[in-house]
């Protein structure tokens, strides 16, 4: 009775210990938590209340001012259409590609690695130099795609200057910049499937594609998830590649929220106006999270 | 059946290789650009390699540009956001993943609900108090506030939930203190894991755009990215061949990590995406 009393008091010392130095340890995580992330989303939705000229002026609260403007002007419906024809663009054609790629790469026995490495390169290489070369590629006169259009008696075509044009050339660039990234994490979700479902497929003679619709597909879901819930993301919130390609243009063409919300508050010195912008995108990025998670969940679910 | 198989594996290499020339063309673009003449560039059925190479453009990305200023900052602002990161990271992680409590889960929930909110929320309201303070062009100030990476934090608790608890409580019996418990026995158990995540963030720190640029309007303080996308008006006829020079000089050092640490990159990338 004794010993079991005073092994209490020690067990709850020890208690008492680990929860002192698990909060210390886990208190860097909550100050950075505190000041960069919850002080600006809490700030960004004050601001979004206030007129505010610029850094270090003094703000003015104008409650929903800021939402009624952006609602009433067609630029802001018109940066709504350009982001989300973005993030079409992109993710659904991105995630196919990357996952067909993924899958010849499984396929083959040597060089995997390489090629694996090789696709990634534009992974690690910036969306600065990036866009600036492609900028150059997609050059109407001079560059290198029109003149190999031509060759096989193409075009010539506008690229980044024709305004039905200029938002798909960005497309294109995407997908070709995190191919390599999202073939690495389709892969890893590939090879993780055990060896013995393809063996049962294979006893009972099934083809490739069967067999990868049937088996690799819905043992993958979950990656893929992962994938089109990431790129849509970073999709929606698209600003270096419009900064550095097309500034918006030509006209509003490529004028997406992520652009919008950097003109409003840098140009425009519109503080207020920009974070209700950036309030909208964040809503729309939760809700599409959700929305995506759980239709892909879903489909999960039937599939087993 | 065999020939078959062949056949099917030739057809991949061959798919694979042609997707490879396409992921490489546009790099090569850029190299042979810079190393050509300004006519040669202009002239509309100019051949894809220069008839003569000219070094000019290399000369220029030294001369007209703070090129080797712009490096330093990249290199020390990197540098630093990793370092820090990752002490703090795997501290943080590991207080979560080895002091078990209900405090302490809801505080992994909240690291990685911050993971939803896009950086121009963060961006804009550390903006709108950094600058009356007088931290634009402080490099500090775009260091600070990533540096505890809500990523690294999600990742090294992964890793740090794998560490054996014996070892923990065989270093306690032994009388050391929780620090250098987590100093001298969790940071080189995880070292594996840290270096990944540290890879992983210092090229996404090289590669970081929107804080810097709002952040930095002094060509002095600029990092690479910043002086890269702010020097080219591409209104006003583009110099390419010195873009492009000045764009290889920008990639290069990433290329030669990459190649250093390619597979831990990839390894890094390929858990990150399990995990998540």
């Amino acid at each position: 009775m004794a010993i079991s009393s005073s092994e209490g008091v020690v067990k709850k010392g020890r208690e008492r210990h680990y929860a002192k130095w698990g909060l210390i340890f886990v208190l860097p995580g909550l100050l950075s938590y505190l000041f960069f992330s919850f002080y600006p989303l809490m700030s960004s939705i004050v601001q979004s209340f206030h007129y505010i000229r610029g850094a270090g002026n003094p703000w003015r609260f104008v409650f929903l001012e800021n939402y009624k403007t952006i609602v009433t002007d067609g630029d802001f419906w018109n940066s709504l259409l350009v982001t989300f024809g973005y993030v079409l663009l992109t993710v659904p054609a991105g995630t196919l590609i990357a996952f067909t790629v993924a899958l010849a790469i499984t396929g083959i026995r040597r060089y995997r690695s390489f090629l694996r490495a090789l696709y990634f390169l534009p992974s690690v290489a910036g969306i600065i130099v990036i866009g600036i070369i492609f900028t150059w590629m997609y050059e109407p006169y001079n560059g290198l795609l029109n003149m190999l259009f031509e060759k096989i008696g193409l075009g010539p075509f506008l690229w980044l200057r024709g305004k039905g044009t200029a938002l798909i050339s960005i497309a294109i660039m995407t997908i070709w910049r995190t191919l390599g990234y999202n073939i690495v994490i389709l892969m890893a979700g590939i090879l993780s499937i055990p060896g013995t479902f393809y063996d049962a497929a294979e006893m009972d003679g099934v083809g490739i594609l069967r067999k990868h619709l049937s088996i690799t597909l819905p043992l993958t879901l979950p990656t893929i998830t992962f994938v089109v819930i990431y790129n849509s993301i970073l999709n929606l919130q698209v600003f270096a590649e419009v900064f550095v390609m097309t500034g918006g243009g030509p006209g509003v063409a490529t004028t997406t929220i992520g652009f919008r919300i950097y003109r409003e508050a840098f140009l425009f010195l519109s503080f207020g106006r920009a974070a209700a912008n950036a309030v909208a995108l964040m809503l729309i990025i939760v809700g599409i999270t959700l929305i995506q998670t759980r239709i892909l969940n879903q489909r999960e679910f039937t599939l087993e | 059946m065999n020939r078959r198989k062949t056949v099917k594996q030739l057809l991949l290499y061959l798919v694979l290789g042609v997707i490879g020339i396409m992921i490489i063309v546009p790099f090569l673009y850029m190299i042979v650009t810079s190393l050509k003449s300004k006519p040669e560039i202009m002239a509309k059925d100019g051949s894809f390699f220069p008839k003569e190479i000219i070094w000019t453009n290399y000369r220029m990305v030294f001369d007209s540009v703070p090129y080797l200023s712009s490096l330093w900052n990249s290199f020390f602002v990197s540098a630093v956001t990793t370092l820090i990161a990752i002490f703090f990271s795997t501290m943080v992680g590991y207080g979560i993943a080895k002091f078990r409590s209900k405090v302490l889960n809801i505080t992994l929930f909240l690291f990685m609900t911050a993971l939803m909110i896009p950086p121009f929320m963060v961006a804009l309201p550390l903006y709108l108090v950094a600058a009356p303070a007088g931290l634009t062009n402080n490099l500090w100030a775009i260091i600070i506030p990533f540096a505890v990476s809500n990523f690294g934090i999600f990742l090294m608790h992964q890793f740090c939930l794998s560490i054996p608890d014996d070892l923990l409580s065989a270093a306690r019996i032994d009388g050391a203190s929780e620090f250098s418990i987590y100093l001298l026995i969790v940071l080189p158990v995880v070292s594996a894991g840290a270096s990944a995540f540290g890879i992983l963030k210092f090229l996404m720190t090289w590669n970081d755009f929107f804080f810097p640029l709002i952040m930095l309007t002094r060509e002095k303080s600029m990092t690479l990215q910043v002086m890269l996308a702010t020097s080219i008006d591409f209104e006003y006829g583009v110099d390419y061949g010195f873009v492009m020079a000045l764009s290889t000089m920008v990639v290069l050092p990433v290329i030669v990590i990459f190649l250093i640490f390619q597979k831990r990159i990839i390894e890094g990338v390929a858990i990150s995406g399990l995990k998540g």
